[in-house]
C-alpha cells in the first residue's frame, strides 16, 4: 500500500489504494511508530474511507493498532444528512474513558499507608467477572441514569455539585431514549454501576512529581502543583450495558444494510444511515451508554473518596479530592467543523481517540478555557499516564481528537506466553508499584512490555501541536479485574 | 473465563433462539452465554442445543451462580464480535471462526 509523507509525523494513503475509498486515510506517528504498527491498521483504516458519507480524512492516532472494523485510534467524521452511524466505530464499550482525580496528598503521606489503601479500594471498587456493584436501582432509577447520567448520581449523594463541569459534556449528554434499548441490556447493566470491569480496566494511584511537569502555569489552573502529589486514575465504561447495546445493534444493522444498499468491506462495519430509524434508535442507545458509563466513573469517585477518606482520618473535601477532568475515549458526537467551505454539524466517531478541544472553546469549563480541554492518557500499569491540553490545531486538522493510550503492540495470548503474572506482580513491587488484581492471567495480559511507549506516542502529537503534554503521572498502586 | 472443572451442575437454563441465517444464529447463542453471565451472574459446564433448519436453536444449559472464591476466574468476555467471523460446511461436520471482545 503507498503512504505518502504529507508533513512531519503525518502520512497519508491516498483513495487511489483501494477500491471503493471516497476520502484519504491519514495516520498521525513516527516513522519509527509507522513502521511498527501492524498491517490491520492500513486495511482497517482504508475500509473506514469507504462508508457513507465521510469527509475529508479517515484518521488514525500514533497508538492505533486493530480493532472490530475501525481500529483502535481511528477518528472519522460523516455528514448528518447522507452519512451513516457505525457501532465499529464507537466500540462496544461505549463511553469507555478516563477520569483524573487530584488530591492534597503526597507521596510521603501515602507510601507507609499503600498496602492497606490498596487493599481498601479493592475492597470497595468490585472488579472482574461477575462483579456487583453497590448500587441497588429500580428499572425506572436506572432509566434515569441513562437520560440524566452524572446529574442523578450527585442528586442521590454520589457527588459535589462542582463534579459536573469537570466532565466531558458535564457528565450528560442530551437526547438518550431508553427506550431504544433492549430489555437484555438494562438487565446486564442494572447491577454493575460502581465497577470496574476488566482487561485493561483499572483504578490507578499515581504521583505527578515537579520534574515531571511540563507547563507549570497550565498544571497549577488543573489542579496539579507536583511535589510528588498524589492522583487517581480510573479507566472504565459502560459495562456489560454498552456491550450489549453494541451486540444488539451490530445485529439490527447487519440485517438492515442491504435495504439502506449499503456494502462494507468488514462485516463489523455494519452501519446505517444516521438518519434512518435504526441510525437514529442507535444513537439513542448510544448515548444511554454514555451517560451510564459517566454515571459509573462517578459512583467509583464516590467510592475513591469515601476510602481515602476513612484511610486518612480527613473529610475528601479536606483532602481536595476533586476531579480534574472525565473523558470520554469510544463514543460518536455531534460537533461543527468546516467542511467542503461551510461550517457544519458532523457525526464525529472516536474510537479510541479522545476529544481534544483548544482554549477558548465554550463546551471546555470556565475554569480551564484558557488553557484547552484537558485529555487524560493511560499508559501502561508500568510505565505511567498523562494530561494533556487540546490545541486549535486539533480543532483544525482532526476533528478535535488525540490519542488516548499507549497502543497495545501485543496480542494477550503472546503477553500470557511473555510474561507470568505472579513474576510480574513481584518486580512490579519491587520498583514501588503495589498491585491488587482479580486475576493474575488478566495482569500478564497487561504487562508494560504488551504495549507501545506513551511518551513516544505521547511526543509525537505534541511535537505538531495536535496536544501539548502538561503533566507525566506515575503510578504507586493499581487495581485490575 | 473459568476452568468448567469447577463449575457445578447447580440449576439449568432453557434457550430458544431464532435467525434467518445460521451464522446470525451462531452469534445469537454465543451473545446469549455472554448476556446470562452478566445478567444472571451465570457460568455454565454443559451445553445440549439441537438445531432446526430456518433456523432455530433450543438449548439446555447447566451451571451456576458465578462464586470469586470457587471458580479459578480468568479473563472476562463482552461480547461476539463479526471481526473475521465465519461458518462453514465441512465433511466432517461444521468449523466456526470467530473472535471475542475481551
Amino acid at each position: 500500500m503507498k503512504i505518502d509523507r504529507l508533513g512531519e509525523n503525518l502520512w497519508e494513503v491516498p483513495p487511489s489504494e483501494k477500491e471503493g475509498m471516497l476520502v484519504p486515510s491519514r495516520i498521525y506517528a513516527t516513522e519509527k511508530i509507522l513502521r511498527e504498527m501492524d498491517q490491520g491498521v492500513f486495511e482497517q483504516i482504508t475500509n473506514v474511507a469507504c462508508l457513507p458519507g465521510i469527509q475529508q480524512y479517515a484518521l488514525c492516532m500514533p497508538d492505533g493498532h486493530w480493532g472490530y472494523g475501525f481500529p483502535i485510534g481511528g477518528v472519522a467524521a460523516f455528514s448528518i444528512e447522507e452519512g451513516v452511524i457505525s457501532p465499529g466505530g464507537i466500540g462496544f464499550d461505549i463511553n469507555c474513558g478516563m477520569r483524573l482525580i487530584r488530591t492534597d496528598l503526597t507521596l510521603r503521606e501515602v507510601q507507609p499507608k499503600i498496602e492497606h489503601l490498596m487493599d481498601e479500594l479493592f475492597r470497595n471498587i468490585p472488579a472482574g467477572v461477575g462483579a456487583r456493584g453497590f448500587v441497588r436501582l429500580s428499572r425506572q432509577e436506572f432509566e434515569e441514569v441513562m437520560t440524566r447520567g452524572v446529574d442523578w448520581c450527585i442528586e442521590k449523594g454520589y457527588g459535589w455539585p462542582q463534579d459536573r463541569e469537570r466532565i466531558e459534556e458535564f457528565g450528560h449528554l442530551p437526547g438518550a431514549d431508553p427506550s431504544t434499548v433492549s430489555e437484555r441490556a438494562t438487565s446486564r447493566g442494572i447491577n454493575q454501576l460502581g465497577t470496574l470491569g476488566s482487561g485493561n480496566h483499572y483504578l490507578e494511584v499515581q504521583v505527578a512529581r515537579s520534574d515531571s511537569i511540563f507547563d507549570k502555569k497550565s498544571a497549577g489552573v488543573f489542579g496539579i502543583h507536583g511535589n510528588d502529589q498524589i492522583l487517581i486514575m480510573i479507566h472504565c465504561g459502560s459495562r456489560g450495558f454498552g456491550h450489549q447495546i453494541g451486540t444488539d445493534y451490530l445485529q439490527v444493522f447487519d440485517h438492515a444494510m442491504k435495504r439502506y444498499g449499503i456494502v462494507v468491506k468488514d462485516r463489523q462495519l455494519a452501519c446505517a444511515p444516521f438518519r434512518s430509524p435504526e441510525g437514529q434508535d442507535y444513537y439513542k442507545a448510544m448515548l444511554c451508554a454514555a451517560n451510564m458509563a459517566f454515571a459509573n466513573r462517578q459512583i467509583i469517585t464516590h467510592q475513591v473518596r469515601q476510602t481515602f477518606s476513612r484511610a486518612f482520618g480527613e473529610s475528601p473535601e479536606r483532602l481536595g479530592l476533586d476531579i480534574v477532568y472525565d473523558v470520554a475515549h469510544n463514543i460518536a458526537k455531534v460537533e461543527r467543523y468546516e467542511s467542503g467551505g461551510q461550517e457544519r454539524d458532523l457525526l464525529v466517531h472516536r474510537k479510541g481517540s479522545t476529544r481534544c478541544f483548544g482554549p477558548g472553546r465554550p463546551e471546555i469549563p470556565e475554569i480551564y478555557r484558557q488553557v484547552g480541554q484537558p485529555v487524560i492518557v493511560g499508559g501502561s500499569m508500568e510505565t505511567g499516564s498523562y494530561l494533556l491540553a487540546g490545541t486549535d490545531k486539533a480543532m483544525k486538522e482532526t476533528f478535535g481528537s488525540t490519542m488516548h493510550g499507549s497502543g497495545r503492540t501485543m496480542s494477550r495470548a503472546a503477553a500470557k506466553r511473555a510474561v507470568k503474572g505472579r513474576e510480574l506482580k513481584e518486580q512490579m513491587a519491587r520498583k514501588g508499584i503495589t498491585i491488587r488484581a482479580v486475576s493474575l492471567s488478566g495482569l500478564a495480559e497487561e504487562a508494560g512490555v504488551a504495549y507501545k511507549d506513551i511518551s513516544e506516542v505521547v511526543q509525537s502529537l505534541d511535537s505538531i501541536g495536535i496536544s501539548r503534554k502538561i503533566v507525566e503521572l506515575k503510578p504507586i498502586g493499581n487495581i485490575k479485574g | 473465563m473459568v476452568n468448567t472443572e469447577n463449575i457445578s451442575p447447580r440449576l439449568t437454563r432453557e434457550i430458544h433462539l431464532e435467525s434467518p441465517q445460521l451464522d446470525q444464529l451462531l452469534f445469537a447463542w454465543l451473545s446469549e452465554l455472554i448476556y446470562l453471565k452478566d445478567a444472571e451472574i451465570l457460568l455454565f459446564r454443559e451445553f445440549y442445543p439441537t438445531i432446526e433448519k430456518g433456523w432455530r436453536l433450543s438449548a439446555r444449559v447447566i451451571g451456576e451462580e458465578i462464586n470469586g472464591k470457587r471458580h479459578d476466574l480468568r479473563t472476562d468476555v463482552k461480547a461476539v464480535t463479526y471481526h473475521l467471523f465465519q461458518l462453514t460446511e465441512t465433511k466432517e461436520g461444521w468449523t466456526a471462526r470467530f473472535v471475542l471482545d475481551i
